[in-house]
């Protein structure tokens, strides 16, 4: 095989890609807003949640089209914790993690506080089933149960 | 002239205006200072990196994820780009070389096929559409350092400099990386064993 015939299969591979237009849409609005979002938060929860994030916004565009999909939404892991407090009431609800702090589905935070005749065992570092953490406040409250504030 | 728009002139070869290149670091170091100002530098740019993935992978789909990937990326690297004279789709497209090779090795079987992108491509004869894919195919087995310095000068049409200034590399390397690029990609295309 002499040189012309190597040089020529070369430049028509690389001519035949070069020659490769994307026709799509000049820009996703699924992505861009997934983007926006992400920097809208100051600390994202982790790079996967971002990807999948990103993956979302492409699959929602693809799939339902721009019309009727929903925006993007950032994925979390939520645990289900359940609590006994002082006066006999038993509680639980799905929270995830954020930021060190333990967030419900409506978006407020929980926060546990530590009976003064608690176990010293019952404030500090707790570990949920997939290694997971969580710190509860070790300082005295006066409420006894959990409180749920608006974040 | 708006900013948008300046951009949006900038020549496809690579090289940009003085008034689009002063714009644009404007606007890289808006970003840089807060995130939320990287929306026009990803709406000027998002055509070309998702043009250029798309010669590489052939399919539209993902492309479009590879692109997501990109611009996640350089949003969060974004403070680590330094305007000296390398234009950000040249940083741009490093990032989506990196992320092409990557997707690549994780869909070695799906890469190595010659695979046809039939929705997009049915405006072309047969024949050269299945030689693109053939062609695309053999670019993506070579080393990852081959597949971009053929892919940034004879795709995307980057010069001998932008492509060393992309890579971190001189002329010199980068000449002698292209003719090492040629060589093992023609092998390739011959179904020869590589060197």
């Amino acid at each position: 095989m002499n040189q012309n015939t190597r040089v020529d299969s070369v430049e028509r591979a690389l001519q035949l890609l070069r020659s490769e237009q994307w026709t799509g849409p000049d820009g996703n609005p699924k992505i861009e807003e997934a983007l926006m979002r992400i920097a809208s938060t100051n600390k994202t929860p982790d790079r996967a949640v971002a990807r999948k994030t990103l993956y979302l916004a492409v699959g929602a565009a693809f799939l339902l089209g721009a019309a009727g999909a929903s925006g993007a939404r950032a994925i979390y892991d939520y645990y289900t914790i359940g609590w006994h407090s002082s006066d006999g009431s038993d509680f639980a609800a799905d929270v995830r993690l954020e930021n060190g702090q333990m967030i419900t589905r409506d978006g407020r935070s929980v926060v546990f506080h530590a009976q003064e005749d608690a176990a010293p065992k019952e404030a500090g570092a707790h570990k949920l089933p997939d290694g997971a953490t969580f710190t509860t406040k070790g300082e005295s409250a006066p409420a006894p149960a959990p409180d749920a504030t608006p974040k | 002239m708006s900013t948008l728009a300046a951009i949006a002139f900038a020549r496809s070869d690579g090289t940009q205006s003085r008034v689009a290149q002063d714009d644009e670091a404007a606007m890289i170091e808006r970003a840089k200072a807060d995130s939320r100002a990287f929306g026009p530098l990803y709406r000027a740019h998002y055509r070309a990196i998702v043009g250029a993935i798309y010669r590489r992978v052939g399919d539209g789909h993902a492309a479009e994820d590879l692109a997501a990937e990109v611009f996640l990326t350089a949003m969060r690297k974004l403070d680590t780009f330094e305007q000296r004279g390398v234009p950000l789709r040249c940083w741009l497209l490093r990032i989506a070389m990196r992320q092409v090779a990557l997707w690549a090795r994780r869909n070695k079987r799906r890469a190595t096929t010659a695979r046809l992108d039939n929705d997009r491509a049915a405006d072309a004869p047969p024949s050269d559409r299945e030689a693109a894919a053939r062609a695309r195919a053999a670019l993506l087995t070579l080393p990852e350092r081959h597949q971009a310095v053929l892919a940034l000068h004879y795709l995307e049409g980057l010069d001998l400099r932008q492509v060393g200034a992309t890579l971190g590399c001189g002329e010199k390397a980068v000449k002698s990386r292209l003719f090492r690029a040629r060589e093992a990609l023609r092998r390739r295309l011959e179904k020869e064993p590589d060197r």
